[in-house]
């Protein structure tokens, strides 16, 4: 089988070859381009993924909106729509934080978010011991929300810090804080953080006096039972934890309420920082409160967490990335994740989509983009719309990460299948193209093997493909069917020569006996000279029809004939020894040299090529026999001078039939050369016919096997 | 005495022919051209010798036919074969039938009266084998007897043709010095032979020696001369 790449002959130009293995593999690696066609909709199906998903979005967001305002019968109040317009210009946020802030009285674990909190200064004291006499207390306050608690951070400038002498058990001989708010009953608490020491905060529950501790009673659970009783409660045990801090520009305090003490029902808390400097029972020099002193009957609004919306969202946190309740304000009065994320930043409520929709915008909807510019988020913002105002936003955050993650999931699968399937059927027409190559080589090398090298047919049945119902079979079947025909064919061309002798010699044998029974008769023309070549023509076309039986005679005969070991140099010393000029032989070497032979057939295959040189060799020339040996092998040399061979291929020169003389008066049928051969091939011995180098005369060479 | 020659051709030209020739030659003869006349006619009144063409009009074996009955029946009758098939298996089943010669055409005339002559010489010698037989030769095993053509290797007979116990017995006549092969093709009586017909002669001999017992290994070919004869 060839292989491709190599240089083939075709039509005389020589070409690269190019097989049907290598075509088909080329062709295969076509349905490659398959999932790159599809990759190119990727885009497509992304964007349509996303329009999608922002639909669905827009729809729960609404459903959201929907059911807070059929199912929460106040949530105006929830949202605080009806609240103080005054009072809401002091509301206090109180973002969701993702982790728990570290009570350290340091704030740099808060996000970024709180860097620029809001600050309270001289502009909202509620008290000065000596007025318009300068005081640089001020504060700022953070404020942040987990599910759990209320984080506070204030960072209190101070230039004197005055602290609790432990013999005190007044709690306003020294600077404090006063912390109001109401619980989750609704009954207003008051906490006083003392400047005691760095370290944990202390706290105590207090009364309107702001002096001492005072021990309190709260609703809480029985330990007996699920009902809430009264339990009175330790001044200290306020449930706050925190750290107080002391800097050098005054002290700061950290610390966190659990939510569950405070009333998310339009939660409002207060805080007011008193700085007492030297002489305390005097009172203390300045109270900066978190509200201006017209307000000061009133507490901060501020956006807790309400738990009956909280309820509400939850339900969807597995289902979206974030979802947010804020108020027309900006408070965010829920909040729902479905994974924490460290680095996450959440929404801001200033953002254009919340804006959009607070002004009943009608496309709720904003792409928010990576920093290299890709989509990274999908976010909606549904308002709350009752009776025409807008009483908040309800706001569905998603990732585009993870809208797309189920789609390329999704994608991944099918392009794996795809891709399964595609490498499939590659191997299927890999192993197709294999197998159908096979065939093709089959039928091709039984093809070449059906016919000699001199060209006729061995057999005329090929098995190859023969029973597939396909082209390659109907090849297959067309080329026995072919061969079938041409070997008829040979077979009657073959018995040409010994039918034109069986028609020929009754015609002759009539004029042979004719003529030979006319000279019995008339024996005086016996010289007569045209009964002389009447004679003459007779023997002639007697010997011709002798001559065309003899190679098909051969043929059949050498079949049937043993090959014994014979000694070549013996039998060439003995050939030679009979023929005189001009044969001139070189003294060969007279080692024995055994091969397998039939004496008379070498005997006919040497007469016919000395013969042949003989004829050819002009009378002042010769013919020279040569014998020379080889590793395994012996070769006889005929040479003669005389004319050169004609450029025709060895083949073509030991066909029958094929004769190089022009004219003459001897027989020549062409047969003498294809007799030599036929004898040459019984004896696996090579046969070659070429011109002498200078162009002086012919050798022909046989070359045996040594046995 | 007047032998009687039937002759069995279907070309009435050639049958002429062979008449005419055959009768200025002293013999008596009667023709047929197919094989339902040969076979009457043969059955009516018995010939010495019988000359049979193979194809007989549409009969492409009716030479082989005659003789196979002729045979049947019992009659001690040298058939000479004498046609235009010369493929061998013709000559060797001709042969085998029980022919004693078989002669392709063209032939010559001089040549098959000779050839006739012979056959009913050696007939005759057949026949009267009780009475003093010619010289035999013998040599290293082989006895020839020329006047019945009869040849026995080791005390076994050889079953050879006119033609291969000619040419057999002009081999061995002429030794280890060896003859030519213009010679055994005069001695074969027949016009065209050439020196692959010899070659084809001398390997059914052999063959017919080696069928009798050991490796046969007196005929000796001469490469380029002929033949020879080395009786060790």
């Amino acid at each position: 089988m060839s292989r491709d790449g190599i240089k083939v002959s075709l039509s005389g130009r020589q070409v690269f070859r190019f097989g049907i293995k290598t075509q088909i593999t080329l062709l295969s690696l076509g349905l490659l381009s398959i999932p790159l066609v599809g990759l190119s909709y990727w885009d497509d199906i992304r964007k349509a993924t996303l329009d999608a998903q922002a639909r669905i979005q827009e729809i729960e967001a609404k459903a959201i909106a929907t059911t807070l305002l059929a199912t929460q019968q106040n949530i105006r109040e929830l949202l605080a729509a009806d609240e103080d317009s005054e009072l809401q210009k002091h509301a206090l946020s109180a973002p969701s934080i993702k982790q728990p802030i570290r009570m350290d009285g340091l704030f740099g674990d808060w996000p970024k978010q709180f860097d620029a909190p809001p600050r309270f200064n001289l502009k909202h004291p509620v008290w000065l011991a000596v007025p318009e006499t300068p005081n640089e207390t001020a504060f700022s306050l953070r404020l942040a929300q987990s599910s759990q608690h209320l984080y506070v951070a204030i960072d209190v400038r101070d230039n004197n810090v005055v602290f609790r002498k432990g013999s005190h058990l007044r709690l306003d001989y020294n600077d404090h804080i006063q912390l109001t708010y109401h619980d989750e009953s609704g009954v207003l608490r008051r906490v006083m953080l003392p400047a005691e020491q760095e370290g944990a905060l202390a706290s105590y529950y207090t009364d309107s006096h702001w002096q001492f501790g005072k021990d309190t009673e709260i609703l809480a659970l029985s330990y007996k039972g699920a009902r809430k009783t009264q339990q009175k409660i330790a001044s200290h045990r306020t449930g706050i934890q925190g750290y107080w801090h002391k800097t050098n520009e005054g002290y700061t305090v950290e610390f966190r309420i659990p939510t569950a003490q405070l009333n998310t029902v339009q939660p409002q808390i207060h805080f007011a920082i008193v700085d007492v400097d030297d002489n305390p029972e005097y009172g203390p020099q300045a109270i900066v409160a978190s509200l201006p002193k017209n307000l000061d009957d009133k507490l901060n609004p501020v956006g807790l967490h309400a738990r009956e919306l909280q309820r509400v969202i939850d339900q969807l946190k597995n289902t979206y990335a974030r979802l947010w309740i804020y108020d027309s304000r900006g408070r965010e009065w829920a909040f729902a994740e479905r994974e924490p994320q460290k680095d996450f930043t959440p929404t801001a409520f200033d953002s254009k989509c919340v804006r959009d929709a607070l002004k009943g915008m009608v496309e709720p909807l904003q792409h928010i983009s990576d920093t290299v510019g890709n989509l990274s988020r999908l976010v909606v913002c549904y308002p709350i719309i009752e009776n025409g105002e807008t009483l908040g936003v309800v706001v569905i955050d998603e990732s585009a990460h993870h809208i797309l993650a189920q789609e390329e999931t999704r994608i991944s699968v099918i392009a794996s299948k795809v891709g399964g399937a595609i490498v499939l059927l590659l191997l299927v027409l890999f192993i197709y193209a294999f197998t159908l190559v096979r065939r093709i080589s089959r039928l091709s090398e039984e093809t070449r093997k059906s016919i000699d090298s001199h060209g006729r047919i061995e057999r005329t049945t090929i098995n190859a493909s023969q029973h597939f119902p396909d082209e390659i079979g109907d090849l297959s079947r067309s080329i026995t069917t072919l061969l079938e025909k041409q070997s008829s064919y040979m077979s009657f061309l073959e018995r040409i020569p010994q039918t034109l002798r069986h028609e020929i010699s009754n015609p002759l044998n009539k004029l042979r006996t004719s003529l030979e029974n006319l000279l019995d008769h008339q024996p005086e023309l016996a010289n007569n000279t045209y009964i002389r070549k009447i004679d003459s023509g007779i023997d002639q076309i007697s010997r011709i029809t002798l001559h065309l039986t003899e190679a098909a005679s051969l043929e059949s005969a050498i079949k049937e004939e043993q090959l014994e070991k014979i000694d070549l140099i013996n039998f060439l010393d003995d050939y030679v020894s009979s023929w005189g000029a001009p044969l001139e032989c070189t003294d060969w070497d007279k080692k024995p040299a055994l091969i397998l032979g039939d004496n008379s057939r070498l005997e006919q295959l040497f007469d016919k090529l000395l013969d042949n040189a003989i004829s050819f060799c002009p009378e002042d020339g010769k013919v020279q026999v040569h014998v020379k040996r080889q590793s395994g092998k012996i070769t006889v040399i005929i040479e003669n001078d005389g004319p050169k061979l004609p450029t025709q291929s060895t083949n073509e020169l030991f066909s029958p039939m094929v004769s190089t003389r022009s004219s003459g008066s001897s027989i020549h049928l062409g047969l003498g050369l294809h007799i030599a051969k036929l004898i040459s091939d019984q004896h696996k011995a090579t046969l070659i016919g070429k011109n002498r180098d200078d162009g002086s005369g012919v050798i022909f060479l046989v070359e045996f096997k040594l046995v | 005495m007047t032998y009687k020659i039937t002759i069995v051709e279907d070309d009435i030209d050639q049958q002429q022919n062979y008449a005419d020739a055959l009768q200025r030659k002293g013999f008596e003869t009667r023709c047929f051209s197919n094989v339902d006349e040969a076979l009457h006619g043969l059955s009516k009144d018995k010939p010495d010798l019988v000359l049979l063409d193979v194809v007989l009009g549409d009969d492409s074996d009716g030479g082989f036919t005659i003789c196979r009955k002729l045979l049947d029946r019992g009659d001690d009758i040298p058939i000479i074969f004498l046609t235009d098939r010369s493929d061998e298996i013709d000559q060797v089943f001709g042969l085998r039938l029980g022919a004693w010669d078989y002669q392709t055409k063209p032939i010559s005339l001089a040549l098959l009266a000779e050839r006739i002559k012979s056959l009913l010489r050696i007939h005759q010698a057949r026949i009267t084998n009780n009475r003093a037989s010619a010289p035999q030769y013998e040599n290293a095993g082989l006895t020839l007897d020329e006047e019945k053509s009869f040849a026995s290797w080791h005390g076994k007979t050889l079953p050879l043709t006119l033609t291969e116990f000619r040419l057999l017995t002009e081999i061995v006549k002429a030794g280890p010095e060896g003859i030519d092969y213009s010679s055994l093709c005069e001695s074969t009586l027949q016009r065209m032979v050439t020196n692959g017909t010899i070659n084809s002669h001398i390997k059914n001999i052999r063959k017919k020696f080696n069928t009798l017992g050991p490796s046969f290994q007196c005929i000796l070919n001469k490469p380029g001369f002929g033949y020879r004869w080395e009786a060790s």
